[in-house]
């Protein structure tokens, strides 16, 4: 097949999802967030610590909009967040290189180290860009960013995740836990 | 033996469209495309295939109480036994060893016939006027089964694969293996027992 022929595309797009489907990934991922921020609000926030960061949004998307994703598994969901941070600020702290450089070695070895260790979760990619040029708090963090906010958020999006998801009739989670 | 797994056609030709129903059916995100999912089925289905076929023993698709004969039966006998059944074969016992298989080939052997001879041949021969005239019926009717029947028999035991069963018969040219346990005959597998078991293994 030549290049061109691959670039149209031949496969048929997926069918859209059931309404009950759309309401319980609404309601899941409110209770998730809502969780996340509300801790980082009234709890990390005041100690100098944070639960917050942007990648958690992509991970809402896998969790409560696509339960059934091998993406979305917790494995992956706490894995994935948790090698990225490491070699996100791994790359920070040693890699001396213009900060174009950095980033993108940042998220392209996450990625990497990802697939090599079966925890490949999006949002981790996030986890690591912001690992690099997350403000002077978060980077302040040192390797503690691994842990709060990375893997401590998604422990709280995950227990949402099991609580939402398998309330739903037509839901369950998760696939599999490793 | 090797098999080779490709993207086999299944037995029925599920389409993209059916994947999409059935996704749509399942209501949920499925994180794929449908035409991955047809792709992985079908390997799948090919999978299942090679396993069945490995599997799948004699035992499980033989015929269990065969017709049988013995060796002092006479031919006439015999062929009118398996005309009655149905049938274009059968084991000959001596006592309760298997001394061999008769079958419609050493019948036409024995009467002059090809033994390849197709019903319509045969029909083309008895309606030639030279055959009837020259005799009324034909010769060696009372010939006994064990002077022409095929000895010693090429048989299976009830653990060979229905594929391995297959091979030898395409291999002798045969359509029937008695299959023996020690000495005893415990059944008969036939190509239609080994077609039949295809299908019932593979769509129940």
């Amino acid at each position: 097949m030549t290049m061109l022929a691959k670039m149209r595309g031949q496969g048929k797009s997926p069918p859209r999802v059931a309404a009950g489907e759309i309401l319980w990934s609404f309601v899941g991922a409110f209770g998730g967030i809502a969780a996340v921020a509300w801790l980082h609000a009234h709890v990390a926030d005041p100690a100098g610590l944070s639960m917050l960061i942007g990648s958690f949004g992509a991970s809402a998307v896998l969790l409560y909009g696509a339960p059934k994703s091998p993406l979305a598994q917790p494995r992956n969901l706490l894995g994935g967040h948790f090698v990225s941070a490491l070699f996100g600020v791994s790359v920070r702290l040693f890699v001396p290189a213009p900060s174009w450089a950095v980033c993108a070695l940042a998220v392209a070895g996450a990625i990497a180290l990802m697939h090599a260790t079966k925890t490949l979760h999006p949002p981790g990619g996030a986890t690591a860009l912001i690992a690099v040029t997350g403000g002077p708090k978060l980077q302040a963090l040192g390797y503690l960013y691994a842990v709060a906010p990375a893997l401590s958020g998604a422990v709280v999006m995950l227990v949402v995740a099991l609580l939402a998801n398998n309330m739903a009739k037509r839901r369950r989670y998760p696939e599999y836990w490793w | 033996m090797s098999h080779t797994v490709s993207s086999e056609q299944t037995p029925v030709a599920v389409a993209v469209d059916d994947i999409y129903e059935a996704m749509r059916q399942d209501g949920g995100y499925l994180d794929v495309a449908p035409d991955d999912v047809l792709a992985i089925y079908r390997l799948a289905y090919a999978h299942a295939v090679a396993r069945l076929q490995r599997a799948t023993p004699v035992a499980a698709a033989m015929t269990r109480t065969p017709i049988t004969a013995t060796v002092t039966d006479t031919v006439r006998d015999v062929a009118r036994r398996m005309g009655e059944a149905g049938v274009s074969g059968m084991p000959v016992l001596d006592g309760r060893r298997l001394a061999g298989v008769v079958s419609v080939k050493d019948v036409l052997r024995l009467i002059g016939q090809n033994e390849q001879a197709s019903p319509a041949a045969l029909i083309a021969a008895l309606l030639e006027p030279a055959t009837c005239t020259r005799s009324g019926r034909l010769a060696g009717g009372d010939t006994l089964v064990g002077a022409i029947m095929t000895q010693p028999a090429v048989t299976v035991s009830p653990q060979t694969t229905t594929a391995e069963a297959a091979r030898i018969m395409t291999e002798h040219g045969i359509n029937r293996l008695p299959v023996i346990e020690g000495d005893t005959l415990c059944g008969i597998i036939s190509r239609s027992d080994i077609v039949a078991a295809c299908r019932t293994e593979v769509c129940p």
